[in-house]
């Protein structure tokens, strides 16, 4: 146990160790969050989140050479540029335990601060690790279950949606293929909400234009607020029109 | 008047002088009637505080009844003389009758009251202290009076003189013993009523009517009997009477005596008040009944202080019942105007009944009662099934009669409502049928003007029917809201076009008005002006357009009446035809000497003129001569306006050509260009081939060559031969110059063949129009974001909806709501969804 923890009490080593649990933050972080947030952890979790503080944990040294290491094993170096990408992704992956056509995938790619799709640039990979305080596969390997857990709180995972809005449609473009938009909605919803295949029959059969920002950010918003016979719903409200039409679509399904 | 009285007399009148002053010129002629010893009565008349209005009735009453009292007494309306607001207290200034004088006259004439010469009046002599009189002169003068009351009780003779009489009491004052004389007399008169009533009980009376006349009788014998006693004992009533308080006058003690022994009488009353009943009601069916028996029978209860305590609520209820059963009867079996007329008659027979013969004070309850019975009660009937045909028919007078009556019982909002409905169906009968879609407007224009009529001539122009004729006519064009704007627009359209049958300025003017009456209700005024600058660019392309006057006409009335921004577009097309008649005369001006052929160019500014419906004719090549003018006149416009590009529209021209087919057939052609353009090529030779002609004038698309030919070959028009003959065109016919034409005319125009247009036209006025609805409802968001920064979702929503200017589904502005969050004009609040703001 560190200097810091013994210091403190015992429910706030407890609010300690749920915090880390969630966040993955450090323990100087962690006690930091919590002091401000008067030792409240869903508080301090939530500005965590919506602010995290930059607190230099002096508990994990990462070596940077071993990082370039592990990063050479995986990257490509040609004219485009320097980055893990294509099968060198695949096999980092692989060696990590993580299967591709799953949401670790992306969750990798949202700690890691990726920009592009299916690619983690030199700077992204070293960052990140840094970040996750991982110096080799194994640590990584290990920290997946922390990461995944984290995604139980509803403002980290709101916040790991919106980034997989933006890292599929890349920096380039305003609004997201349908057909990638589905495929990324199958991974981070799966098991999240009751209607998504309906939801997906929805938009294979009747829309054929790419999702906006917009509708995407509020589809979590009503997968959260609207029931599943949908008997909540207005109508009049602010929904985007695309789940109107949902709505008026599943609602003879719903209520089978 | 003054000047008759006789000398020995001038104390009293100077004592009653003072009293003088509201007498007027009528009343003196009746007085010159009187004899003089009344003189005093005279000057007593006018009652200071007796309403002036009163006195000068009672005189034509007096006037003009009299005979039927077999008394020859001068007035049928003895409760003439009493002041209606009678009450102990203010007895004293009801107590002077004004036409008594008349009155007391007649009946001393008839009676044979001894007419005594003034100068032998005695005069007693009375001690200044006023000592005690002698034990007998008390006996002695009550006797004298006594006998004189009961001789005007039993109509007989009184035996003495009105002088005498008056002395007498004035002595009973002297010696203080007013009090006792005021008691005698009241026993006097009690005792003679009490009789009365046993009299008029024990009548044998045939029916109604004639107990009625006889209770009549009794009342007026009772009036005239007053007055006179009170006349021969005026000192007792004036010194004694009035002034002591608790005490009646005269007159009201014999009123009071009438109410308590006869008028109150249970059964008097009970058979009084039933007779009136049937009289009345006897009068409501139809029949003749005495007016002034009742209105005497009448007065009497309201002088008795009986009217509304006995009278007014069992007449009222009956009243109630009566016409009850009157209006169940004829709600039914009479129309509903008829019905209307009736019962408006009923109400003013009413109204009559309490001008002649009841108290004004029931006015509000009668009236209102037989309001409420015969038109409030039935008002759902009344705007029901027959109003539609009373507005069908336009009957103004039924129209404005229900009106009235319905606003008397405050059931215009009935009316109203009805009246919405009617306009809500007759509109929609009108416009919904879209086999009679050319009528359409013209039968609507009709509708309005007669529905305008009925308002201002039978509805007064009442503010709130104004309102929902124009709710009414908002609501029925919803039926077609796309379809209307087109059809109005083509309404006008042709009423603009050369060849209409508008003879006059005025007419014109008139006509516009009232087609702007109906477009000011049109859902969708921005897909209107989408139509009209279509069949506007149609009037001033073809040249088609009656007057240039007449279209701004129609303009300044489109902006008076949606603002300038509404005519900008059209406006602008305006402008142009002005600009091009300018360019065109400079134009003649300096190249005139080059031009081989006439022409004229309408520049027309992009963007201002509607999309063309179909596309140029690809590849069409012109006459030599006029592509050399067409240079020609690029050179020129370039050089003015350096910089502008031209680009001619061969498709929207027409040219018109000499033709000789032979020296008998001379004919002036008028064409497309493509037309022409073929024709010109027959100036070389007499027979070309369809692939000939073809590659002459290089349009590319064999169809539109196809059209070309057949409108020159296959129409009514033959100018050309087609081998094989046929309606049809193939790419393997041949044509020959038709040297035979023939045609009575010397000018004839060619139609064009086009493909069927008018779909694809609707389609793309629908695409333009929903194109910028598009675009008024972001504009719309924005300006009103821009003011509020921040914005619940439903507000906007319905903040945009009251600013636009046509019909709109909120998902619709919804749509671009959302449009603007993508172009990151907006953005919704992180952490509420229905809340957005806007991005500076």
């Amino acid at each position: 146990m560190s200097a810091e923890l013994k210091k403190l009490t015992r429910p706030q080593q407890t609010a300690v160790e749920n915090f880390r649990n969630v966040t993955g933050g450090g323990i100087k972080t962690a006690i930091f969050c919590l002091q401000q947030a008067k030792w409240n952890v869903e508080v301090a979790v939530d500005d965590f989140f919506a602010n995290p503080p930059d607190i230099e944990e002096d508990d994990v040294k990462v070596d940077s050479s071993k990082l370039e290491n592990i990063y050479q094993k995986y990257a490509v170096k040609d004219e485009e540029g320097d980055a893990i990408t294509d099968s060198g992704l695949e096999s980092f992956l692989t060696d990590l335990g993580v299967n591709p056509e799953e949401v670790d995938s992306l969750i990798l790619a949202w700690q890691f601060g990726a920009a592009t799709l299916g690619e983690f640039s030199k700077e992204e990979f070293l960052n990140g690790m840094k970040k996750l305080r991982c110096s080799n596969m194994d640590e990584l390997k290990k920290k997946m279950d922390t990461l995944r857990a984290q995604l139980h709180d509803d403002r980290a995972f709101k916040e790991f949606y919106a980034f997989v809005f933006e890292y599929g449609k890349g920096p380039e473009k305003k609004v997201l293929d349908l057909e990638l938009a589905i495929a990324l909605w199958q991974l981070v919803l799966k098991g999240k909400y009751k209607h998504l295949d309906l939801w997906v029959k929805f938009l294979t059969e009747k829309h054929n234009r790419a999702i906006s920002k917009d509708t995407w950010a509020l589809l979590l918003e009503f997968i959260k607020q609207i029931n599943e016979n949908m008997s909540n719903y207005d109508s009049d409200g602010a929904w985007p029109v695309l789940i109107d039409e949902f709505v008026d679509y599943a609602l003879p399904h719903v209520k089978q | 008047m003054q000047s008759s009285t006789p000398q020995s007399r001038k104390r009293k009148v100077d004592s009653i002088s003072q009293l003088e002053g509201a007498g007027d010129e009528s009343e003196a002629d009746q007085k010159s009637l009187a004899p003089a010893t009344t003189a005093a009565e005279q000057q007593n008349a006018p009652s200071p505080t007796a309403p002036a209005s009163k006195r000068p009735r009672h005189k034509a009453d007096a006037s003009v009844d009299g005979d039927e009292t077999g008394y020859n007494v001068a007035t049928a309306d003895p409760a003439a003389f009493y002041h209606p607001s009678s009450s102990s207290s203010s007895s004293r200034t009801m107590s002077a009758p004004g036409g008594a004088p008349g009155k007391v006259s007649s009946l001393r004439h008839s009676g044979g009251l001894t007419k005594a010469p003034a100068k032998k009046i005695s005069v007693n002599i009375r001690t200044s202290d006023g000592g005690k009189p002698s034990g007998s002169f008390e006996t002695e003068a009550w006797r004298k009076i006594q006998s004189a009351v009961a001789a005007v009780h039993t109509r007989q003779s009184v035996g003495f003189t009105l002088e005498q009489l008056y002395q007498t009491a004035e002595d009973f004052l002297t010696f203080k013993l007013a009090e006792t004389l005021y008691k005698r007399l009241e026993t006097e008169i009690q005792e003679h009523l009490q009789k009365e009533q046993s009299r008029v009980l024990s009548e044998r009376v045939s029916d109604e009517e004639a107990f009625l006349v006889a209770l009549n009788k009794t009342w007026l014998v009772h009036c005239d009997n007053m007055t006179l006693i009170r006349n021969m004992l005026l000192p007792l009533d004036r010194k004694y009477a009035v002034t002591t308080t608790g005490v009646r006058s005269l007159w009201d003690l014999g009123l009071f005596y009438f109410r308590q022994k006869v008028a109150s009488h249970p059964e008097i009353q009970r058979k009084t008040l039933l007779g009136l009943l049937h009289q009345i009601q006897a009068e409501r069916n139809g029949n003749t009944v005495d007016r002034n028996l009742l209105k005497s029978l009448i007065r009497m209860y309201i002088t008795l202080g009986l009217y509304s305590e006995v009278f007014e609520k069992p007449f009222l209820d009956a009243t109630e019942i009566y016409y009850t059963e009157e209006s169940k009867q004829y709600i039914t079996s009479l129309d509903v105007a008829k019905y209307l007329i009736r019962m408006e008659g009923r109400l003013e027979e009413e109204s009559n009944r309490i001008n002649v013969y009841l108290d004004s004070s029931t006015r509000k309850a009668l009236i209102s009662t037989v309001e409420r019975v015969v038109i409030s009660n039935h008002v759902d009937t009344l705007v029901g099934a027959g109003l539609d045909q009373l507005l069908d028919e336009t009957r103004h007078t039924d129209l404005s009669r229900m009106f009235e009556l319905l606003e008397r019982v405050d059931a215009l909002k009935n009316l109203r409502g009805a009246w919405n409905t009617y306009i809500k169906n007759r509109g929609k009968g009108i416009i919904i049928d879209k086999s009679r879609d050319k009528q359409i407007v013209e039968d609507l224009l009709t509708f309005k003007s007669r529905i305008d009529e009925i308002l201002a001539n039978s509805f007064h122009k009442n503010d709130d029917f104004a309102y929902a004729l124009k709710e009414g006519f908002e609501a029925f064009m919803k039926e077609r809201t796309d379809a209307m704007p087109n059809l109005v627009s083509s309404y006008i359209h042709k009423k603009l076009q050369s060849g209409n049958k508008i003879t006059s300025d005025m007419e014109l003017e008139q006509l516009l008005d009232r087609v702007i009456n109906i477009f000011r209700f049109l859902p969708s005024k921005d897909k209107f002006e989408t139509c009209y600058t279509r069949h506007l660019s149609k009037r001033l392309l073809f040249g088609k357009s009656a007057s240039a006057d007449s279209e701004k006409l129609m303009i300044s009335k489109l902006k008076t009446e949606c603002g300038a921004q509404f005519t900008q577009k059209i406006e602008k097309m305006m402008n142009d035809m002005e600009t091009s008649r300018e360019l065109n005369s400079d134009f003649k001006e300096q190249r005139g000497d080059e031009l081989k052929a006439d022409m004229n160019v309408l520049v027309l500014t992009h963007g201002s003129w509607p999309e063309e419906p179909f596309k140029p004719i690809a590849g069409l090549r012109l006459p030599a001569l006029l592509t050399a003018q067409q240079e020609l006149f690029t050179k020129f416009y370039v050089g003015k306006h350096s910089g502008r590009k031209l680009t001619f529209l061969h498709h929207r021209s027409t040219c018109t050509v000499r033709a000789m087919f032979n020296p008998k057939s001379r004919k002036e052609i008028t064409a497309s260009l493509a037309q022409v353009s073929v024709l010109m090529l027959f100036n070389e030779t007499d027979s070309l081939t369809f692939q000939e002609i073809a590659d002459a004038i290089g349009i590319t698309d064999v169809e539109e060559i196809k059209r070309i030919l057949q409108s020159l070959a296959c129409l009514k028009f033959k100018v050309l031969n087609k081998e094989p003959k046929g309606k049809d065109v193939a790419t393997t016919d041949t044509f020959a110059w038709a040297s035979g034409f023939t045609y009575k005319l010397t000018k004839i125009k060619l139609n064009q063949l086009q493909m069927k247009d008018t779909a694809e036209e609707e389609k793309k006025i629908e695409e333009e129009t929903a194109e910028n609805r598009k675009f008024a409802i972001q504009a719309a968001v924005v300006r009103i974001m821009k003011a509020r920064k921040e914005l619940q979702h439903n507000q906007l929503i319905s903040e945009v909806l009251s600013q636009l200017r046509f019909p709109v589904k909120s998902v619709a502005i919804k749509k671009e709501i959302e449009t603007l969050i993508e172009r990151d004009y907006l953005k919704r609040k992180d952490d509420d969804q229905n809340l957005y703001s806007y991005v500076a």
